[in-house]
C-alpha cells in the first residue's frame, strides 16, 4: 500500500477544501449570474414588448382620433366613399384585423367592404370591441391586436364611433426580432462570463496549489526534521539532538523524543555490556570476541602482521570450586581475568604498540581466549605462554584458600595455522585438548597432525554405529599360551576396524573416544556376542577353549547393559567355554556396589571375573577378595620391567598376593624368552605376549586350537 | 407613421396648388392651361397633367412651351377664373359646359369620348323590394342624385322627372322626410354612395350614368341583383372640350385639329390616360340649344 507523507496528505487536504469552497463560490456565481443573466433578458423583452405596445396604443390612438376628425362629416352624411376613404387610410397604417364605424345605437354604419356587409347590424357585446357610451377613446394591445375605439363627435356632441383592430405583425415582428437580440447579446455575455469564470477558476487553482504546498510543508517540515534525525538515529545511532525552538507540540515531541533516545541510549549500552560482555570478570563475552576476531583478522590481513589465539583453560577449576567454593573460584576467575588483560597489554604494547589489538575474553566456564598480534617469531607467543601458566603458579590466597592454578594454553597463529577464524579457534582449542591430555600446567602450539587425529577421532565417533551395521569391525584372538608354552589354552577377543578410508583401526584409538557415550555399551554388547558365537563355534568342533572380553567400565556402571551381558552368557553357554570379563580395577572402584551386583549376575552365568592391567589402579586387597576375583592381569609394564637375575619385589608381591588368596595369574606383553623364564619361575599361570603370538583371526585361532592340547583352567 | 405620411402628402399636395397658382399669376403666354372642377384633385390632376403637357408640346409652334392643369372646387370658381382670362382651355361634362358658355366667352371645341364612351344616359333605379315600378311612385320618396353639377345624374334625370309632372324638394339629409305630394331628393356626392344609400335604404332610388351601372366596381353585382330599373335615359354626349378666349384662334383651331387628330393608337398612352377618353368627335347638331336649356332648367331649380 502506498503511503503519501504527512506533508502531502496536509497539502493536499488544504487545497482539496480550498478548490472546494472556491468551487462552491464560482458556482454559486454562474448560478447566480445565470439567473440573473435570465431575469435580465426577461425584463429587458418585457420592456420591449411593453414599450413597443405602448407606443402602437399611443400611435393607434392618434391614428383613431385623427380618423374620427375625418369621419365626422362622412357619418352625418352617410357617405360611405368618404368613410371607405378613411378606412382605406386605416388600412394603410396596419393590417386592419376589422373596423366598424356605428351610430349612437351601436348600428354599423360602415364595416369597410364595399358592399356594407354588416350595415345596420347591432353590435353586440359579443363583438371584438366593447364600447364606451361615455365617448371616451380607449385603446388595447391584446393578443397581437391593437383594439381601438374613438368617438365621432362633432363640436361635443357625440353621434357615433368607429372601433378597429390593427395587427402591427411588423412591430410584433419586430419585438420578437429585439428580444432574440437581446438574448443573442446575452448569451455572448453568458459566454464571456463563462471563459471569465473558467479563467478564475484556473487563476484559483493555480493559487490554492503553491499555497497548499507552502503552507503544509512549512506545517510539517519540523515534523520532517524529527522524522529526519529519527532517520539517522536509527541509521547511525549515537546522539543526536532533536533541536527546536518552539514550544508547540512539535516542541514537546522533540523533548519527548530526546528523552526517549537518552533512555534508549542508556538502555542500548547496557544492552551492548549484557550482550558483549562477560558479567563476572568484565572482559568480552564469546559473541563480542568473535566480532573483535573479524576487525582483528582484517586489520591483520591488511597490515600483513600476525596474531596468536590463545585457548586457556584452568587446570581443575571444579576441584576449586568444589573444595574452596563458588565465590573463591569467582575471584579465581576474575584474577585470572585481571592478569589475562595486563599480561596481553603488557605484550601487546613491548611487541607491537597497539595495544587495542589485543583481545582477552572469557568463552564461559573456566575458559579464556586471548588474541594477541606480534610481530616476528612464533616462540615469543610461547614464551608468553609460558609467562602466563608461571605466574599463575604462583600461590594466591583467596579469601583464605591458598590456591596454586595452572592453565592448560593451546595455541594457533595466524597466519601459520591458517586465516579461518573458525578454524583457528578449533586448532587452538585441539592443542589446550592436546596441552590438558598431557596432564595440564603445559603450553600446547597447534600442528596440523593434531587436526589430523581430531578428524579421526570424529569419524570414529560418527561412523561406528554405521561400522557395527556394515561388518567393518571383527574380532582378533590373541593366544593364551600354557606356561610352558606347549599349547594354546584361549584367547583375548581383541575388537579391529577395517575403515574403509583410514584403513585399520585398532581399540586403543577408538575404545577410549567412546566412553561415556551410548555407543561403547552397543560396541561391548556386539563383541559379548560375537565371542560367544566363536565360543559355540569352538564348541561345535570339540575345543575346549578359554576366552576374555574386554568390558568398559561406563558398562560396568550401566545395570541394563549388565544385565544384557548376563542374558547373552546364559543363552549362549555351552561345556567345553570358559568366558573371562576383563575390567580394570579403576572400573570397578568407582562403583564398588554396582561393580559387585554386576559380578555376581555375571558369575551366576558361570563367567569368570578378570582384573585387567592389575597394578596399575588403585585398588583394595580387600576388595579382590571380596569380589571373588577369578583371574589377574599382571600389568604389561611390571613384565617389561623385569629383567633376567634382577628381583622386582612388587612383581613378586603380586604374584605372592594371587597364590595367597587363590587367584590365577595372566603374564601379559610377554615379548621375550626371559620374561616369560620370568613370570613362569614366579608363579604365572598362563602367560600371554607378542613373543608367543600375535592377535589372529578366529580361523587361525582355531587351527592353533585345534594342534594344541586342550587344557582345562 | 401612416397618419404622418398622409398629412405630408396633403401638405405636399396643398404646396403644389399654391405653387401652380404662382405659376399662373407669373404665366405668360407660354402656358396651356388645362382646367377642371375637381373633388378628387389628386386623381384629376394626375388624369389631366399629360394631356397638357403632350398638348402644349403639339401647340408649341402657337407659342406654348409647357402645359398646366388647374383644379377648381365649384363651378363658380372655374367661371371667375375663366373671365380672370387664367384658362385656355376646359374638360367637363354638358351642365358644367352650360354654365360656362352662358356665363363667360367660353367655347365648346370637340365632343370627348370619356370613359371609353361616345356618349351617355341616366339609369334611374331602385330597390327591387322598395315597391316602386314607375317614377310617379316615387312621390313621397327620396331619390339621390350625385352633385348638382351632374348631367347625367341630376340634370337629365331632374328634367325626367319633373316632365313626370311630379314636384321635386331637396331634402336636408337622408333623415328628412319629403311630403307625401313632392319627390324629395338628396346628393350622394358621388356614384358609390348613391348605389349605397339605394341598397342600404337610406334614399328609395338612386341615379347613375349607364357607363357607372354597367361597371361592377360602381354597382357590385350583389347590389345591382337587388336593383330594378326605372328609367333609362335617351344617350346623351359623354363629355366636352372648352376654349376660351385666351387662347387664340390660331392656336383654338390647332388645338382642335390636334385633339380630333388623336386616336388611342397614336397619343402613346395620353389619350387612355386622360380620363380613359378613346377619342374626340365633332360637335353634334343642336348642342347649343340643349346646353341653354340645361342652363335655363339650372336657374330655374336654383331659384326655387
Amino acid at each position: 500500500m502506498i503511503r503519501f507523507s504527512m506533508s502531502f496528505r496536509l497539502g493536499l487536504v488544504i487545497a482539496a477544501t480550498s478548490m472546494a469552497v472556491a468551487a462552491l463560490i464560482l458556482f454559486s456565481l454562474v448560478i447566480f449570474s445565470k439567473k440573473i443573466n435570465q431575469d435580465l433578458v426577461q425584463a429587458g423583452q418585457q420592456q420591449i414588448e411593453h414599450a413597443v405596445s405602448a407606443q402602437l396604443i399611443r400611435d393607434a390612438r392618434v391614428l383613431a382620433a385623427t380618423l374620427s376628425d375625418n369621419l365626422t362629416k362622412p357619418l352625418y352624411n352617410f357617405d360611405f366613399s368618404a368613410m371607405k376613404q378613411v378606412i382605406e387610410e386605416l388600412a394603410n397604417s396596419g393590417e386592419l384585423d376589422y373596423v366598424y364605424i356605428y351610430d349612437l345605437n351601436y348600428r354599423v354604419v360602415h364595416d369597410g367592404s364595399a358592399e356594407l356587409v354588416s350595415f345596420g347590424a347591432l353590435l353586440s357585446s359579443q363583438d371584438k370591441v366593447k364600447l364606451v357610451p361615455n365617448g371616451q377613446s380607449q385603446a388595447k394591445h391584446i393578443a397581437q391586436i391593437v383594439h381601438v375605439t374613438e368617438p365621432i363627435e362633432s363640436k361635443g356632441v357625440v353621434f357615433g364611433g368607429i372601433s378597429f383592430g390593427l395587427k402591427f405583425s411588423k412591430a410584433e415582428q419586430d419585438i420578437l426580432r429585439y428580444q432574440q437580440d437581446i438574448k443573442k447579446y446575452n448569451d455572448a455575455i453568458s459566454e464571456q462570463y463563462r471563459l471569465f469564470f473558467i479563467l478564475l477558476a484556473v487563476f484559483v487553482l493555480l493559487l490554492i496549489v503553491p499555497i497548499a504546498y507552502f503552507s503544509s510543508r512549512s506545517l510539517t517540515r519540523p515534523l520532517s526534521h524529527l522524522v529526519r534525525n529519527s532517520h539517522e538515529i536509527i541509521k547511525h545511532g549515537g546522539n543526536i539532538v532533536f533541536s527546536h525552538h518552539r514550544d508547540d507540540e512539535v516542541g514537546q515531541l522533540a523533548d519527548a523524543l530526546n528523552e526517549m533516545t537518552a533512555r534508549l541510549n542508556t538502555s542500548h549500552q547496557q544492552m551492548t555490556r549484557i550482550a558483549y560482555q562477560d558479567e563476572l570478570t568484565n572482559l568480552s563475552n564469546r559473541r563480542h570476541f568473535n566480532l573483535e576476531l573479524i576487525k582483528l583478522r582484517e586489520w591483520a590481513s591488511n597490515e600483513q602482521c600476525c596474531f596468536a589465539l590463545l585457548l586457556i583453560d584452568l587446570d581443575k577449576f571444579k576441584q576449586v570450586n568444589d573444595t574452596a567454593g563458588h565465590d573463591v573460584g569467582d575471584l579465581l576467575l576474575q584474577l585470572m581475568a585481571k592478569r589475562l588483560s595486563q599480561q596481553a597489554n603488557d605484550f601487546s604494547m613491548q611487541h607491537t604498540g597497539l595495544e587495542q589489538h589485543c583481545l582477552v575474553a572469557r568463552l564461559g566456564g573456566d575458559e579464556f581466549v586471548v588474541a594477541l598480534p606480534y610481530v616476528g617469531c612464533d616462540s615469543v607467543v610461547t614464551d608468553f605462554a609460558q609467562q602466563l601458566n608461571q605466574s599463575m603458579q604462583q600461590p594466591m590466597n583467596l579469601k583464605g584458600s591458598n590456591i596454586k592454578a595452572s592453565l592448560s594454553i593451546g595455541i594457533s597463529l595466524y597466519p601459520l595455522h591458517g586465516k579461518d577464524i573458525t578454524e583457528l579457534l578449533k586448532d587452538a582449542d585441539l592443542a589446550m585438548y592436546e596441552a590438558k591430555k598431557a596432564g595440564g600446567g603445559a603450553v600446547q602450539q597447534f600442528n596440523f597432525s593434531m587436526r589430523e587425529e581430531y578428524r579421526l577421532n570424529y569419524v570414529i565417533r560418527n561412523e561406528l554405529q554405521s561400522a557395527l551395521e556394515n561388518n567393518q569391525l571383527y574380532i582378533d584372538y590373541q593366544p593364551f599360551y600354557s606356561v610352558d608354552q606347549s599349547h594354546f589354552i584361549g584367547a583375548e577377543a581383541l575388537i579391529r576396524w577395517q575403515h574403509p578410508e583410514y584403513g585399520l583401526i585398532m581399540p586403543e584409538q577408538f575404545v577410549e573416544l567412546l566412553e561415556g557415550s551410548e555407543l561403547i555399551h552397543q560396541l561391548t554388547l556386539w563383541v559379548v556376542q560375537k565371542v560367544l558365537q566363536d565360543s559355540d563355534t569352538l564348541a561345535q568342533l570339540g575345543i575346549n577353549h578359554l576366552l576374555s572380553i574386554n568390558i568398559s567400565s561406563s558398562c560396568v556402571a550401566d545395570n541394563r547393559v549388565c544385565q544384557d551381558i548376563a542374558k547373552l552368557l546364559k543363552d549362549n553357554q555351552n561345556e567345553l567355554q570358559t568366558i573371562g570379563l576383563e575390567l580394570t580395577e579403576t572400573g570397578m572402584m568407582s562403583d564398588f556396589e554396582q561393580c559387585r551386583r554386576a559380578m555376581s549376575l555375571w558369575k551366576e552365568q558361570g563367567a569368570q571375573i578378570w582384573i585387567d592391567d592389575f597394578g596399575t589402579g588403585y585398588s583394595s586387597l580387600s576388595y579382590l577378595h571380596e569380589l571373588a576375583i577369578d583371574v589377574l592381569k599382571v600389568d604389561r609394564s611390571f613384565i617389561a620391567s623385569l629383567k633376567p637375575d634382577v628381583a622386582n619385589p612388587v612383581v613378586m608381591s603380586i604374584f605372592a598376593l594371587a597364590k595367597a588368596l587363590g587367584i590365577e595369574v595372566i603374564a601379559e606383553g610377554i615379548e621375550q624368552e626371559q620374561q616369560a623364564q620370568a613370570v613362569v619361575a614366579l608363579g604365572a599361570d598362563i602367560l600371554q605376549g607378542f613373543m608367543l603370538a600375535k592377535p589372529m583371526s578366529l580361523k587361525d585361532f582355531i587351527q592353533k586350537m585345534e594342534l594344541s592340547d586342550h587344557v582345562q583352567i | 407613421m401612416r397618419l404622418q405620411q398622409v398629412n405630408i402628402i396633403k401638405l405636399l399636395w396643398f404646396g403644389m396648388v399654391a405653387l401652380s397658382a404662382l405659376a399662373t399669376f407669373a404665366s405668360d403666354a407660354n402656358t396651356l392651361v388645362l382646367a377642371q372642377i375637381s373633388e378628387r384633385p389628386k386623381k384629376d390632376f394626375k388624369e389631366l397633367r399629360p394631356m397638357a403637357a403632350y398638348m402644349a408640346e403639339k401647340l408649341a409652334s402657337v407659342g406654348f412651351t409647357q402645359g398646366q392643369v388647374k383644379l377648381f372646387n365649384n363651378i363658380d370658381d372655374l367661371v371667375a377664373a375663366v373671365k380672370r382670362g387664367e384658362v385656355h382651355w376646359i374638360s367637363e361634362t354638358a351642365k358644367t359646359a352650360s354654365v360656362l358658355i352662358n356665363q363667360t366667352d367660353a367655347k365648346l371645341l370637340v365632343n370627348k369620348w370619356k370613359n371609353g364612351q361616345h356618349s351617355y344616359a341616366s339609369i334611374i333605379y331602385a330597390r327591387k323590394d322598395s315597391g316602386i315600378n314607375t317614377l310617379s311612385d316615387l312621390k313621397g320618396k327620396v331619390i339621390a342624385f350625385e352633385n348638382k353639377d351632374s348631367f347625367s345624374s341630376y340634370f337629365l334625370p331632374r328634367v325626367l322627372i319633373e316632365e313626370r309632372g311630379l314636384t321635386l324638394r331637396h331634402m336636408a339629409d337622408v333623415r328628412v322626410k319629403p311630403s307625401a305630394e313632392e319627390v324629395g331628393y338628396v346628393f350622394s356626392r358621388n356614384e358609390k354612395n348613391n348605389v349605397l344609400w339605394t341598397a342600404k335604404r337610406l334614399v328609395d332610388a338612386g341615379v347613375i350614368n349607364d357607363g357607372d351601372w354597367e361597371n361592377t366596381d360602381r354597382v357590385p353585382k350583389n347590389i345591382k341583383a337587388q336593383f330594378k330599373i326605372l328609367l333609362s335615359s335617351p344617350q346623351f354626349p359623354r363629355s366636352y372640350e372648352i376654349t376660351t378666349p385666351m387662347l387664340s384662334p390660331k392656336a383654338t383651331k390647332l388645338l382642335k385639329a390636334t385633339l380630333l387628330s388623336m386616336t388611342v393608337e397614336n397619343s402613346n398612352g395620353v389619350l387612355a390616360r386622360y380620363e380613359n377618353s378613346i377619342g374626340f368627335g365633332e360637335l353634334p347638331k343642336g348642342y347649343e340649344k340643349q346646353l341653354n336649356d340645361i342652363y335655363q332648367r339650372s336657374l330655374a331649380w336654383v331659384k326655387q
